[in-house]
């Protein structure tokens, strides 16, 4: 091989090296324009929304028995007085508390029987969605500068009942036992209460009925 | 020049008007609302500003619709436009989440009221209020059904939109805010194709060569998913991979109908353009009470309801 083509193809791979040193790669992720994401803070945003205004609201959760029976005799005396929506929406989150014992505990709900006919399941593998944060009626969207930052909200909150309710009580709970619990539920207008009624737990107390 | 400015203006707002197929009513009208929609391309947007447009000539106003074709520089001269005419309202439709917001923000030193459909821009009070679908939480819906129609676990890759417009990364964030939380997913590639179907079938001809066993497809909307569709098809794979989508297109409905889409999520493009030109109507009247932003609830459709959607 000539001393001409050895220089050639050199100079072709310092071509080359110099072009790939020059380009900044990074993840389409990164390309997102949500500047709002950089400052806000939805850690500590969630955090004093847990620990502070959230336990204040969990004390007005509605009894499920009286809420069952309510959206059968008068659903929109139900969803007027008992529930938030956001926007324009046929879903409504409610706040609901009871006691119940339980019937079965599997891998992604526990399943309760309330008194002698209402059921309802207790999530704890798909624990997502906005049901705490617009059932609590705490958070105002416009606080927020986007959709991004507001709907980070609701992840956050729903990591945090996960990991410190749901998977906790999954851990601990067992067919027998009584759980008091509170929590909140999304309920169609439309379609009315269908049971088991599925809850987020927020709160749960267990007795081992021992 | 500048006397015959108007003129010009004019001349060229009844030009772009004639381009989009959309003019104005006659008879007599309470005023003028212009319609800015970002791309008239894709058949879903048409609807979007038709929509708006024929709410803004029923309520009384005239209506000319914009094409911004996806281009912030064509959007940035239609409000020029905008201004120099003195619309009483604008209901809009905007390609960039950033770079919209200064348009927005000129119309409203301008005193003209900017109603934004569908599409978000990063701000708070340069828009009068913003009827957005709820992408993030149609996702979010979308990701748990993709969970259990997958049996947790499996290996995927998404086809995004635009990477510069909030819909995008909101569908997408609510999408993985679910599936990530199971370990046994793996997502191989993740590509842009701007929300076009050809582009979307390009992409996914690439994607299957570099990611031949590959489980499942979400796309960021329906023409993206219909075009990853044509292109699993082409490879025969069609009993193989599953399709996500997003925004309940009468083609993605009829393909999950048959059995070819596993799953969309309904936007309603034209309660929300109506809803803007009423929205509009009662600001110009003196309502002054608006949230920034008005989530509109969006709704999965699998084979299990889409007989309901279906005329």
């Amino acid at each position: 091989m000539s001393k001409k083509v050895i220089k050639n193809i050199a100079g072709l791979f310092l071509i080359i090296a110099v072009i790939i040193l020059s380009l900044d790669i990074h993840s389409l992720d990164s390309e997102r324009r949500i500047p709002a994401s950089e400052v806000f803070d939805v850690d500590a945003y969630v955090e004093d929304f847990w620990k502070n205004r959230l336990p204040g609201r969990l004390a007005d959760a509605v009894d499920i028995e009286y809420l069952v029976q309510l959206l059968k005799n008068d659903p929109d005396e139900a969803f007027d007085n008992y529930s938030n929506k956001l926007g324009i929406s046929n879903t409504h989150y409610f706040y609901i508390s009871g006691t119940g014992k339980v019937d079965s505990a599997g891998e992604e709900s526990v399943l309760l029987t309330i008194g002698d006919e209402i059921q309802a399941e207790l999530e704890t593998t798909y624990v997502f969605g906005n049901a705490i944060r617009d059932g609590s009626g705490l958070v105002d969207i416009d606080e927020f500068l986007n959709m991004m930052d507001f709907n980070m909200v609701s992840v956050y909150i729903n990591r945090k009942a996960k990991s410190e309710v749901a998977e906790p009580f999954r851990k601990e709970v067992g067919p027998g036992m009584t759980v008091r619990f509170t929590g909140a539920a999304e309920i169609n207008r439309l379609h009315g209460v269908t049971e088991p009624l599925s809850i987020i737990p927020i709160r749960i107390s267990l007795d081992h009925g021992e | 020049m500048l006397k015959k400015l108007p003129v010009i203006l004019i001349f060229t707002s009844l030009l772009v008007a004639g381009f989009s197929g959309c003019g104005r009513s006659s008879g007599p009208e309470k005023g003028q609302m212009a319609v800015v929609i970002s791309t008239l391309n894709n058949p879903w947007f048409v609807v979007l500003g038709e929509s708006a447009a024929a709410k803004a000539r029923e309520l009384g106003y005239s209506a000319v619709i914009y094409d911004s074709q996806n281009n912030s520089a064509r959007e940035a001269e239609h409000f020029d436009n905008i201004i120099a005419m003195g619309y009483d309202a604008i209901l809009f439709n905007p390609t960039d989440a950033d770079g919209s917001v200064l348009n927005v923000s000129r119309a409203k030193e301008a005193g003209i009221p900017t109603f934004c459909m569908d599409r978000e821009i990063n701000s708070r009070d340069a828009a009068v209020t913003q009827l957005l679908s709820d992408n993030f939480t149609g996702c979010v819906k979308l990701g748990q059904y993709f969970v259990q129609e997958m049996n947790k676990q499996g290996t995927y890759v998404e086809i995004l939109g635009l990477v510069g417009d909030n819909n995008t990364w909101n569908r997408s964030r609510g999408f993985h805010s679910v599936v990530d939380e199971f370990p046994g997913f793996r997502m191989v590639a993740q590509q842009s194709a701007d929300f076009d179907r050809n582009r979307a079938m390009e992409v996914m001809e690439s994607m299957l060569q570099a990611n031949p066993d590959i489980d499942a497809v979400f796309a960021g909307n329906d023409a993206m998913a219909l075009g990853a569709y044509q292109a699993i098809l082409a490879a025969g794979k069609t009993d193989q991979i599953k399709v996500f989508g997003f925004d309940g297109s009468d083609d993605a409905l009829n393909s999950i109908a048959a059995g070819r889409l596993t799953a969309t999520v309904m936007q309603f493009p034209v309660m929300m353009a109506e809803m803007s030109a009423v929205l509009a109507d009662e600001y110009i009247n003196g309502r002054t009470d608006f949230d920034s932003r008005t989530p509109v609830e969006v709704v999965l459709v699998t084979s299990d309801n889409v007989s309901e959607f279906l005329d």
